[in-house]
């Protein structure tokens, strides 16, 4: 037993491997299943995070990076800012109200059944070992801009298409609210009209 | 170099892939677990984003054991997906949410044109 934890110890990455990857099962559990957004937001930046870490650890710094820089640190704070937008924290616990046992008990059959075929699929079969390489920027910036050149431009495009989809979806949300306040104030000036 | 680096990529770290890519299956049904079982549309969307993390993870592990960097390329465009996802997802949330004052995604079947 000794033997095995002096041996398992010696390897630090494989240790930083197995304790990010429990550190992100579990706060991305706790992502589903508490109910003040904001302790969620803030145990999916955990989560994040851990992943950033596994990828360092098994050798794609570039990819680690961007899950820091995009992931943790512009989606998230997408999400942070809209919970901030709507004032959440308080009103979403009527949600406790919404999940009884018996909502949440066939759903979780059902993805849990769905899990056990996924592992079912790994387990078992020819073993490969990761390997220790570290895949560089440039492998990825070289091989990005010849051979995925193409698909750098429909990213492109995929961009500009949600930033104008929530650029128009976003405004009519607030044009409602404009028009409204434009409408009492032109109402207002109506009567003031009449009275006068 | 070339030596180095080949004998560098013959390593192992230590770890089966399978462990690895057990561990992305699992966040994959976290994240699914989630979009089913919530009914807050803000929980739904942030599930879906670690069902798109889970894929990613799973598209770098597979760079790793072939020692190829198309792994890491998949993951950007995922990247890609998951910012437009998550920019057009938050303002359809918005919208929600200021026509309807609640989160609670059943009322969505009420939705008209």
């Amino acid at each position: 037993m000794m033997e095995l934890l002096t041996r398992f110890l010696a390897n630090g990455e494989v240790v930083g491997f197995y304790a990010l990857g429990f550190v992100a099962l579990w706060s991305s559990l706790r992502v589903v299943t508490h109910a003040n957004p904001v302790h969620a937001i803030l145990s999916m930046i955990v989560s994040l995070l851990a992943v950033a870490g596994i990828f360092f650890i098994i050798g794609a710094p570039f990819a680690g990076v961007l899950e820091m820089i995009v992931y943790a640190g512009a989606i998230l704070v997408l999400f942070v800012f809209v919970i901030m937008m709507l004032n959440l924290g308080t009103d979403t616990l009527e949600e406790k109200s919404w999940l009884t046992a018996s909502a949440w008990a066939t759903p979780v059959c059902l993805t849990l059944i769905i899990g056990g075929v996924l592992v079912g699929f790994l387990v078992g079969g020819e073993r490969a070992m990761l390997s220790d390489a570290t895949i560089d920027v440039k492998a990825v910036g070289v091989s990005l801009f010849t051979q995925y050149v193409l698909l750098v431009e429909v990213a492109a495009f995929l961009l500009l298409g949600a930033l104008v989809a929530a650029y128009h979806l976003g405004k009519r949300a607030l044009d409602d609210e404009n028009v409204s306040h434009f409408q009492d104030q032109i109402d207002e000036h109506a009567d003031q009209g009449e009275n006068s | 170099m070339s030596a180095v680096l080949t004998s560098v990529q013959s390593a192992s770290l230590g770890v089966p892939a399978e462990h690895a890519l057990i561990l992305s299956a699992v966040l994959f049904v976290i994240g699914l677990v989630g979009v089913m079982a919530r009914r807050n549309v803000l929980f739904m969307l942030m599930s879906l984003e670690i069902m798109m993390n889970a894929a990613a993870l799973a598209f770098v592990i597979g760079g790793n054991i072939w020692g190829s960097p198309d792994g890491q390329i998949m993951f950007i465009f995922v990247l890609t997906l998951a910012a437009a996802e998550a920019a057009i997802g938050l303002a359809i949330l918005l919208q929600f949410y200021h026509r309807f004052k609640s989160l609670d995604v059943n009322h969505a079947s009420k939705l008209k044109g």
